[in-house]
């Protein structure tokens, strides 16, 4: 459950980004593979923490992986995925991401007493 | 309204990370964070560890699990600094849960720290704790296919363990196949082969003793660990 810790860092620099007197609505996670991030467990734990209030956007990048005889970088669904080429000397790069990309909040509904 | 935010999630984790690894490098600790999953024999490669280096390299230990002190109860046998860390729920340790062990430390009498990890292959190894290493350990009896199954350990780690060697002739386990996979995801790592059922851990502990010897001279004194005087110390959430 590395969700969890994950979920309260998450909602720290959400926070932390939120204008004064806005609600925060929505936020956009991107995690890479290696960060072995489980959706349906990422989003209880989000919900466990804040409630069905503000939205988690989840987006797992796919593995990428690098022939070194060919060269050719492409998108896989498995770290060691066998080049189109032939060759199995792949191997991952990056998949290690795990980064807030943006919020999105509700303006201050309530007019503010001072101009 | 959106308001675009590019930033790493673990930002705190990595500060409070690169404080401890201040403090352990201003003290001449060198510090491995062992990390592995359940029963691949993180705690018995310890006990090994701190017998075989008795007198040589003076080891602390930080242990989290999330509940008991076992193992610290295990490896205060053999060395007067273990911290045991309760995680609770928590599937990792963090920066912070280190900060505090360190506190609890005295790291003026340690030339080498081993920060045992909660047995996991996934969670730990994302959270920086300040380490000079991460150190991955396999076992036969987990199967050839944990490394390509786990790839972040791999290839995180600057050291990878393969332990229970002695049951390869009764096992499954494809050698080949296991170090292949580990090269493909890390060219550069280390892999040593271990037996601590059978202290067959030359390999392991004369890595640490070159490492350790790499950081810098040792203070000359080597205190005897004394089994009356273990201070076992504790920290929950």
């Amino acid at each position: 459950m590395h969700e969890y810790s994950i979920a309260e860092s998450v909602h720290r620099i959400a926070a932390a980004n939120t204008p004064p007197g806005a609600t925060l609505r929505r936020v956009t996670l991107e995690a890479g593979p290696m960060r072995g991030i489980d959706p349906q467990a990422m989003q209880w734990a989000w919900q466990a923490l804040l409630g069905a209030e503000v939205e988690l956007q989840l987006i797992t990048l796919p593995w990428r992986v690098r022939c070194a005889d060919c060269e050719t970088v492409f998108q896989a669904d498995d770290p060691l995925e066998t080049c189109a080429c032939g060759s199995d000397r792949t191997r991952p790069v990056g998949g290690d991401e795990l980064r807030v990309t943006a919020i999105e909040v509700d303006e201050r509904s309530v007019p503010c007493a001072s101009p | 309204m959106r308001v675009p935010v590019i930033e790493n999630v673990l930002k705190l984790n990595d500060e409070v990370a690169q404080l401890n690894r201040q403090t352990l490098r201003d003290a001449g600790v060198y510090t491995v964070n062992l990390m592995g999953g359940p029963g691949s024999g993180k705690t018995a490669l310890l006990e090994r560890t701190l017998q075989n280096l008795a007198g040589k390299l003076r080891i602390g230990v930080i242990v989290g699990d999330l509940a008991t002190a076992r193992d610290a109860e295990r490896l205060a046998e053999y060395t007067d600094h273990v911290v045991q860390i309760n995680t609770g729920r928590g599937c990792h340790l963090d920066a912070n849960q280190v900060r505090q062990a360190l506190g609890q430390i005295d790291l003026a009498a340690l030339d080498l720290l081993v920060i045992e990890n909660v047995g996991n292959l996934i969670c730990p190894v994302g959270f920086d704790l300040g380490q000079d290493i991460k150190v991955g350990l396999f076992s036969v009896s987990e199967g050839d296919d944990k490394a390509a199954k786990h790839p972040y350990i791999v290839t995180e780690s600057g050291l990878l363990l393969l332990n229970k060697t002695d049951l390869l002739p009764y096992m499954p386990f494809d050698v080949k196949k296991f170090e292949d996979d580990v090269r493909r995801l890390n060219p550069q790592v280390d892999l040593l082969h271990v037996s601590v059922i059978k202290n067959e851990i030359a390999a392991w502990t004369q890595w640490l003793t070159v490492q350790r010897e790499q950081r810098g001279p040792m203070s000359p004194t080597h205190e005897k660990h004394s089994a009356q005087g273990a201070n076992l110390a504790g920290i929950n959430p």
